[in-house]
């Protein structure tokens, strides 16, 4: 293991959160078995009270591991140095089998921690704990994702080693007859496909988020279409906009792009793309929860903003893309 | 209207000096109407006035206030009903040392965001109404006992309250003050506010204006007038 402190301070909020989400998750079973909001006994009461500090507390070791996916990321750029072969994250992950599925499980509880914040900010909008039940039961599934990010994590900086010989981003998403691999398929995507697909369906989303947001079947809808936008945006990232971004045809990693000879490009680019990923998820759960008399204004109106937020983040990813194919010195399509 | 089932509060809880103030109190109260809880001191009547008026929760049982359950509500919006529903006239006025009469009754109804110059002028109406106008920009500390206790029930009303709730105003007034308050809150009743008094002052607890008298001992209910 190498102690850095991002590490640690990676570890210690994973593990942190597994601790308050399993002190979350025994009330929650308590809660689910023996909320009864008529009854006036001293356990509801008691159950009413404790929501709260419950809730505040999971809130905020939520949002803290939510955004540790930007220390995560960052913290394996830094650390290439560190390994022999290594030029960015891709090698940093690379150096142990645990990296990429620490990064994907970690990707996983940024947009589970993302929608579990928004039922809890919702239900604490309406005076008669309107989801309070749904969103313990919700607790229970997100603590499963947690425990395995928090074991993958574990797993991979305690297998990370100075000494491992890794290797670089340029055969994980290589093009051209030597690809493999999910990366080396994204890479050898057609780019005038790749754009179209991607300004396509941002475009799409954005307009549905910006003038659809009153109606219930855009919010609805908002959910699946930033989970295409999302993969699609990925795809563009490293099939085409990349390229236009290191002014090298076969250049296609989507982690040099956060190094600072890129100016720290990527943060600009995925910053908007996950927020905006994480809001049309929202959008599309709150579209799909059960309407209550106690939220009759506050339910419509958060998820119509979820849906601008989701709108907005689309478009200025979509318009970074641009700004990078429009600056750029490279010709690739033409 | 208040309705009050199984109405438990019990302090220091699995600890030697636990106290269970009130005990399985059922209690419904009508609107517009006033009603005396009567008791020796320590018989819970104030820790009830408490939970009725939302200050504090109960350990167990429910406060329902026109058919909604207030006492389980969430913090935020249990501050809003105490705010918007309730007035409190406190045994000892708990007006604010150092500030004037006036901005003691305008402290209430600041979070409402109301325009300052019209929240003075419902201020100053108050004062007005209860004949301490003159004495609006005094500080507390200048005003006598009567006077005091008339600045805090005009703090009470800055809100527009529904339920008026005092405990023991009277506790150190002498007779003609008492007198002052019986006529104060007949004034409210008949403005078709609820009235709720704690009071183990016969002048108070035998006022003809009175409707209803709850008695209490030992923190329960021994005995309620219809």
């Amino acid at each position: 293991m190498i102690f850095h402190p991002p590490v640690l301070a990676l570890l210690g909020s994973s593990w942190l959160a597994v601790v308050v989400l399993l002190a979350g998750a025994v009330f929650a079973v308590r809660l689910l078995r023996h909320w009864d909001r008529e009854s006036g006994s001293e356990r509801q009461i008691g159950l009413e009270r404790a929501t709260i500090l419950v809730s505040t507390t999971v809130a905020l070791v939520l949002a803290l591991e939510a955004a540790s996916l930007i220390l995560f990321v960052f913290n394996a750029d830094r650390m290439a140095s560190l390994f022999v072969g290594a030029m960015c994250a891709v090698g940093t992950l690379n150096a142990s089998v645990w990296g990429f599925p620490t990064l994907f499980a970690k990707i996983a509880v940024f947009f589970a921690a993302s929608l579990w914040l928004v039922l809890d900010r919702i239900d604490g909008e309406g005076r008669d704990w309107p989801f309070v039940r749904m969103k313990y039961a919700a607790l229970l599934a997100v603590v499963p994702i947690l425990l395995l990010e928090a074991g993958f994590e574990t797993s991979y900086f305690l297998d990370l080693k100075a000494d491992t010989i890794t290797s670089c981003c340029g055969r994980l998403f290589e093009d051209g007859a030597q690809s493999s691999g999910a990366g080396g398929e994204l890479a050898g995507i057609d780019p005038s496909t790749a754009l179209a697909l991607l300004f396509g369906a941002t475009s799409l989303a954005a307009v549905l988020g910006l003038f659809g947001a009153r109606f219930r079947v855009v919010q609805i809808l908002m959910g699946p279409a930033s989970g295409l936008v999302f993969a699609l945006g990925l795809t563009g990232v490293v099939s085409v906009v990349s390229l236009y971004v290191y002014e090298q045809p076969h250049h296609h990693c989507p982690f040099c792009l956060l190094k600072p000879e890129y100016d720290h490009f990527g943060f600009l680019l995925y910053l908007p793309l996950f927020v905006g990923t994480a809001a049309g998820l929202s959008a599309g759960m709150l579209g799909l929860l059960p309407r209550r008399a106690s939220l009759a204004e506050a339910l419509p109106s958060t998820a119509a903003r979820a849906s601008r937020v989701a709108a907005i983040g689309f478009a200025l990813f979509a318009l970074a893309c641009l700004w990078a194919i429009g600056r750029s010195n490279l010709v690739l399509l033409g | 209207m208040i309705e009050l089932t199984g109405i438990t509060k019990v302090y220091d809880e699995n600890r030697p000096n636990r106290v269970e103030a009130v005990a399985g109190v059922d209690l419904t109260i009508s609107d517009r109407a006033m009603t005396v809880l009567e008791g020796p001191s320590g018989s819970g009547k104030t820790t009830l006035l408490t939970i009725i008026g939302c200050l504090a929760r109960p350990t167990s049982g429910r406060v329902r206030l026109d058919g909604e359950i207030v006492s389980g509500l969430p913090e935020r919006f249990l501050t809003e009903v105490r705010r918007r529903t309730f007035g409190f006239v406190f045994q000892r006025f708990n007006l604010i040392r150092g500030m004037t009469a006036l901005d003691n009754v305008m402290l209430p109804a600041f979070p409402l965001g109301i325009p300052h110059a019209r929240l003075k002028e419902r201020a100053m109406e108050l004062l007005t109404h209860f004949g301490v106008a003159e004495r609006a920009g005094l500080t507390v500390e200048m005003l006598s006992g009567g006077e005091a206790q008339r600045v805090a029930i005009a703090r009470a009303l800055v809100n527009d309250p529904e339920i008026v709730i005092a405990d023991e105003p009277t506790a150190s007034l002498d007779g003609a003050r008492v007198e002052q308050f019986l006529a104060i809150a007949a004034d409210l009743k008949a403005q078709g506010r609820t009235v709720i008094v704690t009071s183990h002052d016969p002048r108070i607890t035998r006022a003809a204006i009175v409707d209803r008298r709850v008695a209490m001992a030992d923190g329960r209910l021994v005995e309620a007038s219809p």
